[in-house]
């Protein structure tokens, strides 16, 4: 069992140039992400996602580092650490296993399923194998209720066939008709991650998988942000708003006309009318943006068809619809 | 039909079942843009969307009486609403894929099964709102969807449908991925925004909204994953169509995530409305004799098994019955169950995911469960089951900056009062049940 507090599992070697060197392969990640957001704060969760990958927890020195490349001070970023459960603030076994302990998968038998993974690995939960190979914890759920109990193997959810994190994703990885994650499947996983350790005792890095899943490198990021190519929307990057919703009826000597317009971006409306099958129109009245009605006067007897044109400040929309009122 | 598998029929009791959301959900390959769009994908940008203005995008929205599929069922059209026009700020989008309430698998399927529709609803979305820059803020624990969601949105950017002036308009929209670490808290939306923001996840107060200052202090709009992807649908088809399914007030069909003593666990797509008992019949049918259903996550009120016969899945008839939709996770569990164990688990999730900002959340969460610990460990007192009570009702009535405190009040108070007895026969098994109930049974908490 290695599970330790976090201020006794330091390792006395690693400083802060050191750390800097290991993490200059993520100089591209970093670079891109800082690209994305209009401060360049909002990084730091996923920085620290990095730190996660290349050391497999998070430790003390690595949160300065994580700091010093968000803009933060180490003190934020250790809050942040200590605030959302997935930053391990002690070494953890090679692998994680996670098993859900909420309301559906108690339901589905996750404490049987957890009594078998301590007496399999001879551990309980929150510690790690005396090899070093399996850390075991309870967590809450996981979003797998319907195929409960919710159980992970380091970042993948336990199915029959295991997702290739950063591959290609094809169907078989995908379609899992009727499976749950019984005492037998999570041995054969154990016996599995058992054997490659024996073929590769010392991985090189403790996850190889991309902690960002295929972070899209090179894109146009946020506009203004440091490195970023993207122009902020132009004002007319859309057509104004016309009238739309248009009705209109007979009310004795006058013909009433309702619409729908954008009660914030139209300032006025104008109503045309045309007794010619349009062929001309002639505007009869003009109303205010948020006032969507209008009635103007119409002798019996005589037919006429309206349509609105809505006006923004600075442009015109296209004529709505065209409404009849008969005669 | 389970986690990523979908295999719904497309007719039940004579009556076509909609498929807005999970068209493609049994689509071999239906992540991959090659066969999405040979099954219709992106159908919607192009004129169809960039010769409209995007107020006729928020008022067909409106009109289609769209819901927040998340849990709060807020009117999509009304939010939309909130965001000032050509505010001379950036308009964010922030789509919520944080999912976390127990019970609620639906996110999670959507994301693996169609990542091409939340990414057609988000440049519908955006035109509509004028948003330069989006966030899919997805939850950690889900790297494989992260994984399938870049793909997608590369794919989407190599076609075209991303990025500068998308498919010859003006528009332009840049979608970026933000994996979250852990933390149910930051599915509640100004959470969620200061987790984008790099901070902890800790709600802010309200007002101001998001839709006015929200991330980066900018106008923001968060929206769940799945009414992102009912958008596209109605913009294609129409508030009318999407009117056909569904009740009056509750109009179109909605994701039910059901787990649980079910035979057939899974996804399923079907018009709001629909009874509960004809829901679960669809599902394969019960496993056992019904003792109670927790109708819409696990906040939302549990219902009796009498309740659970005469609801409907709509949010008017779940909340005449003091109950809530939520997310659409059903939960139906039979007699072999113990309540009270069900319950442990629910305020066990609650204290361990407190943000720990309001006392009466932090502090009242926590004792909760070690009352109920307590209780079902043999030191159970007479009072007990009131002092539980009590103490939901100090953190329920919005006494916390955000909806969790209620949120976790809700299943305490309705499992107490609904489940008296199973609570009282755990005390009647303590002796000493009469005597000032002695402290040192109760667990420390870090508090205390």
């Amino acid at each position: 069992m290695i599970a330790h507090h976090p201020a006794s599992v330091q390792p006395v070697d690693l400083d802060l140039a050191q750390v800097r060197a290991r993490m200059e392969r993520y100089a591209p990640q970093v670079a891109e992400l800082v690209r994305r957001y209009p401060v360049r704060r909002a990084i730091l969760l996923q920085v620290l996602h990095l730190v996660q990958q290349e050391f497999g927890w998070v430790p003390r020195v690595a949160i300065r580092w994580a700091a010093e490349v968000s803009g933060v001070s180490p003190v934020h970023a250790f809050s942040v650490v200590e605030f959302y459960t997935m930053y391990r603030q002690v070494p953890m076994g090679r692998h994680l296993i996670q098993v859900c302990h909420t309301m559906c998968c108690h339901i589905q038998g996750s404490e049987q399923l957890i009594a078998h993974l301590e007496r399999r690995l001879g551990i309980r939960c929150g510690e790690t194998t005396a090899d070093g190979l399996f850390s075991l914890v309870r967590v809450e759920c996981l979003a797998l209720c319907g195929t409960g109990p919710g159980v992970m193997i380091d970042d993948q959810a336990i199915g029959p066939t295991p997702h290739p994190l950063g591959g290609e994703l094809r169907e078989e990885h995908l379609a899992v008709p009727n499976f749950h994650p019984t005492p037998a499947v999570l041995d054969a996983w154990i016996d599995f991650l058992r054997e490659q350790a024996a073929r590769a005792p010392h991985p090189g890095r403790h996850h190889e998988h991309d902690a960002l899943g295929g972070l899209i490198i090179g894109s146009a990021g946020h506009p203004g942000a440091e490195g970023a190519s993207a122009q902020p929307l132009p004002a007319d990057y859309a057509p104004a708003c016309p009238a739309f919703k248009v009705a209109a009826r007979r009310d004795g000597e006058q013909a009433v006309i309702t619409w729908v317009n954008d009660p914030l971006l139209t300032v006025r409306c104008t109503v045309e009318r045309s007794q010619d099958r349009g062929a001309s129109w002639q505007p009869v009245a003009e109303v205010g943006g948020k006032e969507q009605r209008a009635c103007v006067a119409q002798p019996a007897g005589v037919a006429a068809a309206y349509r609105i044109i809505a006006h923004e400040k600075t442009r015109s929309a296209r004529p709505s619809a065209v409404v009849e009122v008969p005669g | 039909m389970t986690l990523y598998g979908f295999s719904q029929p497309t007719h039940w009791n004579g009556q076509e079942l909609p498929r807005i959301i999970s068209r493609l959900f049994d689509v071999p390959d239906g992540h991959r843009l090659e066969v999405a769009r040979r099954h219709g994908a992106y159908a919607t940008i192009g004129p169809a969307l960039f010769d409209r203005a995007p107020y006729e995008i928020i008022h067909e929205v409106a009109e289609s009486g769209l819901r927040g599929r998340g849990g709060a069922g807020f009117p999509t059209g009304v939010k939309w609403g909130f965001v000032p026009r050509a505010p001379g700020k950036p308009v964010y989008l922030v789509i919520n894929a944080d999912e976390g309430e127990p019970g609620t698998f639906k996110d999670r399927l959507c994301l693996t099964r169609d990542p091409h529709l939340l990414i057609e609803g988000m440049i519908c979305t955006g035109y509509a709102l004028g948003v330069r820059t989006a966030y899919i803020y997805v939850r950690g624990e889900m790297l494989p969807q992260i994984c399938i969601l870049n793909q997608a949105l590369r794919e989407a950017y190599d076609a075209g449908l991303l990025g500068e002036r998308i498919a010859g308009s003006r528009y332009s929209l840049d979608i970026f991925v933000h994996r979250g670490a852990g933390a149910y808290i930051c599915g509640e939306e100004t959470g969620l925004i200061n987790s984008l923001e790099g901070f902890k996840g800790q709600p802010r107060l309200k007002p101001p909204f998001p839709a006015v200052s929200g991330a980066f202090g900018a106008p923001t709009v968060v929206n769940n994953v799945e009414t992102i992807m009912a958008v596209p649908y109605i913009v294609q088809h129409g508030a009318k169509a999407y009117r056909r399914w569904g009740t009056e007030k509750s109009p179109g069909s909605k994701l039910f995530s059901v787990s649980g003593d079910i035979a057939r666990p899974g996804v399923y797509e079907v018009p709001l409305g629909m009874p509960f008992m004809e829901f679960f019949a669809l599902a394969g049918g019960l496993v056992g004799e019904l003792l109670g259903c927790i109708p819409g996550g696990s906040s939302a009120p549990v219902l009796t098994a009498e309740e659970t016969r005469r609801a409907t899945m709509d949010y008017e008839s779940l909340s005449s019955l003091k109950s809530m939709l939520g997310s659409g996770a059903v939960t139906p569990f039979n007699t072999t169950r113990d309540p009270v164990l069900i319950l442990q688990t629910l305020t066990r999730f609650y204290a361990h995911e407190s943000c720990g900002q309001c006392t009466p959340c932090r502090e009242g969460t926590g004792y909760v469960d070690r009352v109920l610990d307590a209780l079902i460990d043999g030191h159970g007192g007479d009072g007990d089951v009131d002092l539980l009570k009590s103490l939901a009702d100090q953190y329920e009535p919005m006494t916390t900056i955000c909806a969790f405190g209620p949120g976790a009040a809700w299943p305490v108070q309705s499992f107490v009062s609904k489940f008296r007895p199973y609570f009282e026969a755990y005390i009647a098994k303590n002796p000493q049940r009469q005597r000032t109930r002695d402290l040192a049974g109760v667990r420390p908490g870090a508090f205390w």
